[in-house]
């Protein structure tokens, strides 16, 4: 049985569509990571894989199950992200016990030795917890809670980096022994490239890739050398991202998918191959290559228009 | 891992008992509100005197009613705030569904309203004491209706009423969530439609108090106000199942 299976799913917030129908599936027992730049709609599939919102179109399914009002997928599956609601009446180790209560894969050692390692106080309050606290003990809800279909969205909102290295070993360590569908996603890629095994990216609401994570650590190379040692053929390659060094040189971020002949001439024209870490290959994937220039060139268009106003008052 | 062995009433079961722990505090808010009441009470309903050349009679009437009307609003209130945002979402931190998240809120607050009603009945009491204790007044009558059989019917019934009302409280909540344009559109409707009603004839008194709370009939009573609230509930309930959380 597939975990998870997504057919066209589209998602419209009145006129903004959120989604553009994603397709994609997933098996069970593995981790994978859902990468994508801010506002490209991961939130918005994971809140649909767990039942929180409904799709406007298309078919999501969890362990064959429609997500949205359904016990059986929200018995099996837990969405942790950083704006989860407790009752405010209720201690932090009071809401561990009700976790207890509604999971039935809960492992209440594994939450108590987890809530005192990160020196939580019993009696504390989720709602007077800091942000960094907050997301810690949110984890510790989603591991304890063992749930087959696990969902974590950008869980390590405020901790620092000791408590993200803890984490990301806790899950590890936690899916070894219990192995079980872990959707991760998170902004730091380079920090659970080793975690993830398959990687989903998203880009304005449309699935751009979903790899496993060797292919997508050689998924693009970088190619620098000089303008007139850039063979003919590299035009019809796809650029990720191109970058001139001075006006003789330049660095091409591409699409590995050059053939060992190619490589070869390459080389011989002293161009320089050199690999690209999956995190920065996400960056190029989605990043400047959507026709509107980086970053410099707002910042060039800027200070040139204002330029010229001031010659013209002048 | 994955279990496909889960039931709706279990997980009801769990989450009536998980709302009675978060939710305690609308005890304290009945607490603070029937001791208000009571202290309102204080002043009496009524008075009559009456005197002579040497003598001069003062009688104060005190009795429940503002009790058992504040425990009403509490009811309506409370079911009120259940359905905002913070906690329905409080309902999603663990295993629900709409269904069985709204049929846990029913049965939640069918409790609660028992135990409002119950010390709403008791509090009568609590006000003879204090009259007795606290005025230097004679007390003429301690008990209005006689017999263990009233005092059922009279809790009964009045549970029925907090019930009812919380009813009305709760779709009332689910409408404003559902479109937050009810907020002002809800209140403007039901006042206009009092007015307009009015002035065509037919008085809200005769449509609702009369068909409801001067039933002599203690049985059809029940089936009357079980049916009003039923209603209500059922539109809480169809509007709840089209909500999302979460956005």
């Amino acid at each position: 049985m597939k975990a998870v299976q997504c057919k066209e799913v589209t998602k419209k917030y009145g006129r903004r569509t959120a989604l553009h129908g994603v397709s994609f599936s997933m098996e069970e027992n593995k981790i994978i990571g859902l990468a994508g730049r801010n506002g490209a709609g991961k939130t918005t599939l994971l809140k649909i894989l767990t039942g929180l919102l409904k799709e406007s179109d298309g078919e999501a399914e969890v362990y064959g199950n429609r997500p949205f009002n359904n016990l059986l997928v929200s018995a099996n599956s837990i969405y942790i992200d950083d704006q989860m609601n407790f009752p405010t009446s209720l201690t932090l180790k009071e809401i561990l016990e009700e976790g207890r209560r509604f999971y039935h894969n809960w492992d209440h050692t594994l939450a108590m030795n987890l809530f005192d390692y990160f020196g939580f106080h019993p009696k504390g309050h989720h709602n007077e917890l800091s942000k960094g606290k907050e997301s810690t003990f949110n984890m510790i809800i989603g591991l304890a809670s063992r749930s087959a279909l696990t969902i974590f969205d950008e869980p390590t909102t405020g901790m620092d980096a000791a408590v993200r290295k803890d984490f990301y070993r806790a899950l590890l360590k936690d899916y070894l022994a219990y192995p079980r569908t872990i959707l991760l996603s998170t902004h730091h890629l380079e920090e659970v490239e080793d975690l993830l095994e398959e990687i989903i990216v998203l880009q304005k609401g449309n699935l751009l890739l979903h790899t496993s994570m060797e292919d997508m650590k050689s998924y693009a190379v970088a190619v620098s050398g000089r303008n007139e040692s850039m063979p003919e053929w590299m035009k019809h390659k796809v650029f990720l991202y191109e970058e001139k060094q001075g006006p003789y040189e330049k660095t091409i971020i591409l699409e590995n998918d050059l053939t060992t002949v190619e490589k070869e001439e390459l080389k011989r024209n002293g161009v320089q191959l050199s690999a690209v870490s999956a995190s920065d290959a996400f960056v190029y994937m989605t990043g400047e290559a959507n026709g509107k220039g980086g970053l410099d060139d707002v910042f060039s268009g800027h200070i040139n228009s204002g330029s010229g106003q001031k010659t013209s008052q002048l | 891992m994955y279990s496909a062995d889960i039931s709706t009433a279990e997980v009801v079961k769990k989450q009536v008992s998980y709302k009675w722990r978060a939710y305690i505090s609308v005890f304290t808010s009945l607490v603070v509100i029937q001791l208000l009441a009571v202290l309102f009470s204080l002043n009496g309903t009524g008075m009559s005197s009456s005197g002579g050349m040497n003598y001069n009679i003062r009688v104060e009437y005190y009795n429940a009613d503002m009790i058992m009307i504040f425990t009403i609003f509490w009811g309506f209130i409370t079911a009120l705030l259940l359905t905002t945002k913070a906690y329905r979402e409080d309902d999603f931190a663990f295993v629900t569904n709409r269904t069985s998240g709204t049929l846990s809120t029913i049965i939640y607050l069918w409790i609660i309203c028992s135990i409002a009603g119950f010390a709403a009945s008791l509090s009568g009491y609590l006000l003879k004491v204090v009259v007795f204790l606290f005025t230097s007044q004679e007390l003429l009558s301690n008990n209005g209706a006689e017999g263990a059989g009233i005092y059922v019917m009279g809790l009964v019934s009045l549970i029925l009423t907090i019930f009812m009302f919380a009813g009305f409280g709760y779709a009332a909540g689910m409408i404003v969530q559902w479109n937050k344009m009810f907020v002002i559109l809800l209140p403007v409707l039901f006042i206009g439609l009092l007015i307009s009603l009015e002035s065509a004839g037919y008085s809200m008194d005769r449509f609702f108090f009369q068909f409801l709370f001067s039933e002599q009939n203690f049985w059809l009573f029940i089936m009357k106000s079980l049916a009003v609230s039923t209603a209500a509930y059922v539109i809480a309930f169809l509007i709840s199942n089209r909500l999302e959380v979460k956005r």
